[in-house]
């Protein structure tokens, strides 16, 4: 056991995540996938604004009820200008290149569209622990995986990879900016899509490396 | 423990990166020096097969490593230099419960471990966090968490104090001076390996010194500063 001299707390750092125990978190992980794939192909399917504007509502409504109110942790890193910034820059982006030259009804249609998705999803990620979406995926290619067309564990845990690597990959991508236009480069799409491709394989081999020394055989 | 390199060779292509190595390792602290890209990564990688050799043999505790590679790696704890490309799982408690599955497929005593290996280390505070969230030094507490949850029989650093400041630098290398586990660090960090019993100098794709840290160290000073 380590010493008490060496107690040291961790900085208390406010997290994103919604507090444990709203109605969603007691909704298990399969439920909530197959409600999130439902009422994704739904949106998808229907064009009719009024249903994508009370699916937006009700997607709004979800969100608010277990982030509760929005954004009480107060921290930098937690507020709506870092967290949903760059999707809502994407989102008004299409709205307003499909408003530009479809009018205004159908980027109406669209912004309903992904907003009710995007506020499901995060509502769905936010309650929902990464291992047991692993085993939904896990559970849902075990057909697959009989017929061996593939390896259901190997796909679940590259799914829970992913996860873990969309920040990691970020930070990466805004350091090669950085070190780039500390040099004086402009930003060119070339100039970053080389390191960055360059690193994220360096990082996948360390990270196989990394899975097969817990034993866990990532290259079988 | 007791790990044995039988003339062990390494070669990629035409360059030679271990040259018939022959050591026996069974002290409890033994540290890797030597200059970057002199082959201390590849020697310690080979000792859990994440390398294989191209001639020659590694033996852990009897068992010929390539042979037995699973049962090697749930002994050998691997610590890498880097803890993001270590941590695979968003939350801390999901990672350290990825690499316990294959072992401890009981949910409650996995959880168990989880939380007593977080209370060895006093991070249990960060336990439900997202890993993109941690400090540097955090996140090297943690993929040591999720090393020593395996209950490793003994310990493999690659450079662990390299990216940490000060404060996370001394709290780690305390927590490594109390495991009870053998522990072979490669380091750079000559102060770290001057209690160690046996310390390597790893050069030119061969070992040039070996010995305790008291003599090899200060040779390896004069030597290479």
């Amino acid at each position: 056991m380590v010493s008490s001299a060496l107690r040291m707390t961790s900085p208390a750092q406010p997290s994103n995540a919604p507090p444990k125990g709203t109605w969603l978190h007691r909704w298990p992980a399969g439920l909530k996938l197959l409600f999130l794939f439902t009422m994704g192909s739904a949106l998808v399917l229907t064009d009719r604004l009024i249903i994508l504007g009370v699916a937006t509502i009700v997607a709004g409504l979800v969100c608010l009820s277990i982030h509760w109110p929005p954004f009480k942790q107060g921290a930098a890193s937690s507020t709506p200008s870092t967290v949903f910034v760059w999707p809502l820059m994407t989102l008004g982006a299409i709205v307003a290149y499909i408003g530009f030259f479809s009018g205004l009804e159908q980027a109406l249609v669209v912004l309903c569209r992904l907003l009710a998705l995007l506020l499901f999803a995060v509502s769905v990620m936010a309650t929902t622990g990464v291992t047991a979406m692993m085993a939904v995926v896990e559970k849902v290619l075990q057909p697959f995986d009989r017929w061996g067309w593939l390896r259901a564990d190997k796909v679940a845990l590259m799914f829970g990879i992913s996860l873990r690597l969309m920040p990691v990959l970020l930070d990466q991508w805004h350091e090669i900016r950085e070190a780039q236009a500390a040099r004086g480069h402009r930003a060119s799409p070339l100039a970053l899509l080389v390191p960055m491709l360059v690193r994220t394989l360096q990082r996948a081999n360390e990270m196989a490396d990394a899975i097969d020394a817990r034993g866990g055989s990532s290259r079988r | 423990m007791i790990i044995e390199f039988e003339a062990v060779s390494v070669e990629r292509g035409s360059r030679i990166i271990l040259r018939e190595i022959n050591i026996s390792l069974s002290e409890s602290r033994i540290g890797i020096v030597g200059p970057n890209g002199a082959g201390k990564s590849t020697f310690v990688r080979l000792i859990n097969g994440l390398i294989s050799p191209s001639a020659g043999r590694v033996v852990f505790n009897g068992l010929p490593v390539l042979e037995h590679l699973n049962a090697v790696r749930q002994q050998v704890g691997f610590l890498f230099q880097n803890p993001d490309n270590q941590i695979v799982f968003p939350v801390v408690h999901e990672d350290m419960a990825f690499g316990l599955k294959p072992t401890l497929p009981d949910k409650a005593l996995r959880a168990a471990r989880i939380q007593a290996t977080l209370a060895q280390l006093d991070v249990v505070d960060l336990s439900e966090r997202a890993v993109h969230t941690l400090s540097g030094g955090q996140k090297q507490l943690v993929a040591l968490a999720c090393v020593l949850c395996m209950q490793p029989d003994v310990l493999v650093l690659d450079e662990p104090t390299t990216q940490l400041d000060l404060r996370f630098r001394n709290r780690l290398l305390q927590i490594i001076g109390q495991l009870h586990q053998p522990v072979i660090a490669i380091s750079h960090d000559l102060m770290m390996l001057e209690s160690f019993d046996r310390v390597l100098v790893i050069d030119q794709a061969t070992v040039q010194a070996d010995g305790p840290a008291a003599e090899v160290l200060p040779w390896y000073r004069a030597h290479y500063a």
